[in-house]
C-alpha cells in the first residue's frame, strides 16, 4: 500500500466520527424526538460503513428496516406519548445512577479495548475473499439458516400480537389522563 | 482498514449505549440506547465476517435486526402502557413493586 490514505480509510473515519457524535447526541439529548433523529443519523452512518466493507445488501436492510421501520415506530410512540414527555429526569439534576452509569461505561470500554488491542485475531481459515455475492448470501439465509429464519418470522408475528395486546386501551381502564 | 478499528468503534458505541441505559430515566431514551448497543454488536459481527471472509457474521446481523424490530415493538407497547398508568415515561416513577 502506498502512503496515501485509501478511500476506505477516509470513508471509515468520516462515517465513524459522525456515528459516534450522533450516538452521543441520541443518548444524552433530553428531547426524545431529537434523540430519535440522531439515532437515524447513527444508523445511516453505520450503513455507510457496511457499504465500505462491501456488504451492500446489509446496508440496504439497515436503511430499510432499521432507519426506516424501527425508527418510524419510535417516532410514532414519541408522538403518542408527547403529553407524557419525561421532563422529570431533568428536574432532579443528579441521580445516583449517573455516576454508576459513567463508571460502568468507562470500565466496560476499557475492558473491551484492552481485549481488542492486546488479543490477537486468529488467522483466517479461508482466504478473505470478498463474500459479497448475493447468491452466497441467499444460500446462507435460505438453506443453511432456514430454521432460524422461520423461527424469526414466528417471533416477529408473536411480537406484533403482543404489542397490540399491550398497547390496546382496556375498556375497564380510565381514559388517558390529562389529554 | 484494520479490523481492530471497527472493533474499537463497536466497543465505543456499546459503552455509550450502556451508559445511556443506566443513566437515563426516560424509558424512550433507554430504548434508543439499547438500539445503539445492538448496532455496536452488529458492527462487530460484520467486521469479523469481513476479516474471515465468511458470511455467517452478516447472517447473524440480519437476525439481530429482526429481533431488534420485535424488541422495539414490545418495548414501546410496554412504555405506552406504563405512561397510561403513571402519566410519565420516567422509569423512576414506575416503582410499584417496591411498595
Amino acid at each position: 500500500m502506498d502512503a496515501l490514505v485509501s478511500a476506505e480509510q477516509v470513508l471509515f473515519a468520516v462515517a465513524g466520527a459522525i456515528c459516534l457524535l450522533a450516538a452521543a447526541n441520541a443518548v444524552f439529548r433530553k428531547d426524545t424526538l431529537a434523540a430519535a433523529v440522531s439515532l437515524v443519523v447513527t444508523l445511516l452512518s453505520l450503513a455507510v460503513i457496511y457499504l465500505g466493507l462491501g456488504f451492500e445488501f446489509l446496508a440496504a436492510v439497515q436503511v430499510g428496516v432499521y432507519a426506516g421501520a424501527i425508527v418510524v415506530l419510535f417516532t410514532i410512540a414519541i408522538m403518542i406519548l408527547s403529553h407524557a414527555r419525561a421532563n422529570e429526569s431533568g428536574t432532579r439534576a443528579w441521580r445516583r445512577l449517573d455516576l454508576a452509569g459513567a463508571v460502568i461505561a468507562a470500565v466496560l470500554f476499557a475492558l473491551l479495548a484492552a481485549a481488542i488491542l492486546r488479543g490477537s485475531l486468529p488467522v483466517a481459515v479461508t482466504a478473505p475473499a470478498s463474500p459479497t455475492d448475493i447468491d452466497a448470501m441467499a444460500d446462507a439465509l435460505f438453506v443453511r439458516f432456514l430454521l432460524p429464519f422461520e423461527v424469526a418470522s414466528v417471533l416477529l408475528l408473536a411480537a406484533l400480537v403482543a404489542a397490540v395486546v399491550l398497547a390496546r386501551k382496556r375498556s375497564s381502564e380510565r381514559e388517558w389522563p390529562r389529554r | 482498514m484494520p479490523t481492530t478499528a471497527y472493533l474499537l468503534l463497536g466497543a465505543l458505541l456499546f459503552a455509550l449505549g450502556a451508559a445511556g441505559v443506566v443513566m437515563r430515566a426516560n424509558a424512550l431514551s433507554m430504548l434508543v440506547s439499547v438500539e445503539l448497543m445492538l448496532n455496536a454488536v452488529n458492527l462487530t459481527f460484520v467486521a469479523a465476517a469481513k476479516r474471515f471472509g465468511e458470511l455467517d457474521g452478516v447472517i447473524v446481523a440480519f437476525f439481530v435486526i429482526a429481533v431488534a424490530a420485535a424488541e422495539v415493538a414490545v418495548g414501546l407497547a410496554i412504555v405506552i402502557d406504563v405512561a397510561r398508568r403513571h402519566v410519565s415515561v420516567d422509569v423512576d416513577r414506575a416503582s410499584d413493586l417496591s411498595g
